[in-house]
């Protein structure tokens, strides 16, 4: 164990900084900032007075920002992380060191984990504080019920954080882990996670779902209450089955990548 | 000398491609060339021997253990692949240190160490440039840089001198020969015999999967004199020159082109290549048979070892 720490953190600390000269940063960042862009320019276009009203926020946070664009800033970065070495062929590098090869996907997970955090974390902010009207200035966000605020901010982040496992993972069990991960995004989460049904619980969206709205049911207008039938997990709930999938994701994926051969052609 | 390397029936196949088959020896420590020609499995062998790939079947040892995914071995092998592979934005400098600091050694350690192995490669004045501003050669300085950082007891370099120029090869072959008479096994690879023959007498000879032949050069060498190579050439008086030949002790065979288009062509077969072209040397000093092409068709790699497992 004291093995991998060590590795994962080496590689954590060598990669850190190496992600943001990469192309998918900026890809992530400009996803991460299309809602922002469009609640900017709700900002300036809308017509409502005052705090806006909560079904626009929801729109943003949940259906634009968590839903859509918090797995494919994930997908983005992360099923990057193992592919990138095999396609760059620079895995040989680290497959004929002394380490342990989980330490591979957990130290170059984590590197792409904390900025997907912060950056989707970032817009999330930038959104809410731009939805607020210029007449707002000085409300500090009080118009938002108690609570919301953070709940927003932290399903944002452990949607990117447990995103970005499955799709780390997906980098070690599959070839092509990008073509993957948009089928998963679209058509797993999108289509079995907002279809009526305990089907539901089998995606990381319900978890989210759960952990922002099971507090603030009051937000979900009659149409989400009649789709999303099914009964909400209370948040601690929430957390711990988020905290499996994304530990699952990893354990599945360490493992695949510790027995599979990578054949790199010279 | 005891053997770095055992296997046994090992094999290695990638769908229907066989990349190496049944190879059963044992391999001395010391400095050895393994040769072939391209795609002859040397890559392939060597993948094994890092533990980067598995067998398909049959077993390979290596300083008596198996290598895939053999961390303690890892402290003890250092591999240059030969895939022009880097970490594009990195410095030469940072690459070698972070696989030091990943081999166990401490950050200070591994800046010495960084800096000692890129020195020996005559590095030192770009180490800290980004790998992407470096030329092959460069790039390749690096690779070597990192596998022998770390003083490996077993050295595996798959084709070390491709990218180099001239200089650059002399210094690896050197740098080699150092880390050789300094203890450490070395294994390489290369398609040039020439390469080989300039750093040790000890040389591996795969083809096509299969182990051809083993052991010092000169012997290896005589193997191969005792197959004829050929020679193409071109001549106004292709006919005239063919009489002059076919007399001579040296010539196995001469075929002058079948076709018009061809007939100032001329294919020479030889058992001794030296003192062949010493003869056509001499009839070309005494007659004037209009030599205007030569070439020793089979002289690569491949083509000797097609006659030897022919």
């Amino acid at each position: 164990m004291k093995d991998l720490t060590r590795a994962a953190w080496i590689l954590f600390q060598a990669h850190l900084w190496r992600i943001f000269r990469t192309r998918r940063a900026w890809i992530a960042i400009a996803l991460a900032g299309m809602p922002v862009a469009l609640a900017a320019v709700v900002r300036v276009v809308s017509h409502f007075e005052g705090p806006p009203p909560l079904e626009v926020l929801i729109t943003f946070t949940w259906f634009f920002l968590v839903q859509t664009i918090v797995p494919l800033v994930a997908l983005v970065m992360a099923s990057a992380v193992i592919a990138e070495e095999i396609e760059d062929r620079t895995i040989t590098y680290l497959f004929t060191r002394p380490i342990p090869r989980p330490a591979i996907l957990l130290g170059r997970w984590l590197a792409v984990a904390l900025p997907i955090a912060l950056v989707l974390c970032a817009a999330a902010e930038l959104v809410v504080r731009l939805l607020e009207k210029p007449g707002d200035a000085g409300r500090e966000l009080a118009w938002m019920p108690e609570g919301l605020h953070g709940s927003i901010l932290l399903t944002v982040l452990m949607g990117g954080v447990v995103y970005s496992a499955l799709f780390a993972a997906a980098g070690a069990l599959f070839k092509r882990p990008m073509l993957i991960g948009l089928g998963y995004t679209f058509v797993y989460e999108g289509f079995l996670g907002n279809l009526p049904g305990a089907n539901q619980k089998a995606t990381v969206v319900y978890y989210l779902r759960s952990y922002l709205f099971s507090e603030h049911r009051s937000l979900m207008g009659d149409v989400e209450e009649a789709i999303f039938s099914v009964p909400l997990a209370e948040p601690s709930s929430a957390v711990r089955s988020l905290a499996l999938i994304l530990l699952g994701a990893l354990v599945l994926g360490a493992w695949r990548f510790t027995k599979r051969e990578y054949v790199l052609s010279a | 000398m005891t053997s770095v390397i055992q296997c046994h029936e090992l094999g290695r196949y990638y769908g229907q491609v066989v990349g190496l088959n049944e190879l059963t020896t044992e391999l001395p420590g010391g400095v050895v060339g393994l040769v072939g020609p391209n795609g002859a499995g040397k890559s392939t062998l060597l993948r094994l021997i890092v533990g980067e790939i598995r067998p398909s079947r049959g077993w390979i040892k290596v300083l008596g253990e198996e290598p895939f995914g053999n961390r303690e071995l890892y402290r003890r092998i250092g591999f240059c692949p030969q895939q022009d592979a880097l970490y594009e934005d990195m410095s030469g400098y940072e690459i070698v240190r972070l696989l030091l600091r990943l081999g166990g050694f401490s950050p200070q350690e591994s800046r010495t160490r960084a800096e000692q192995a890129l020195e020996r490669l005559t590095m030192t004045a770009r180490m800290h440039d980004r790998v992407a501003t470096y030329s092959k050669g460069m790039r390749q300085r690096i690779r070597i840089a990192q596998s022998i950082a770390h003083d490996p007891a077993f050295l595996v370099l798959d084709e070390p001198m491709s990218g180099l120029d001239p200089l650059g090869r002399r210094e690896v072959l050197e740098l080699l020969r150092a880390l050789g008479q300094g203890g450490t096994h070395v294994l390489f690879s290369s398609h040039i015999l020439y390469e080989v023959e300039h750093l040790t007498a000890e040389i591996v000879l795969i083809h096509r999967g299969r182990l051809l032949a083993k052991g010092a050069l000169p012997e290896v060498r005589a193997l191969l004199s005792m197959h004829p190579r050929r020679v193409e050439l071109g001549a106004r008086r292709a006919r005239d020159l063919a009489r002059a030949l076919i007399g001579c002790e040296e010539v196995v065979s001469v075929r002058v082109g079948a076709t018009a288009e061809a007939e100032d062509r001329l294919s020479i077969e030889t058992r001794a290549v030296g003192p062949f072209f010493q003869r056509l040397n001499a009839l070309a000093a005494g007659e004037r048979f209009g030599i205007t092409a030569l070439r020793s068709a089979d002289a690569s790699l491949e083509a000797v070892f097609d006659y030897l497992i022919a």
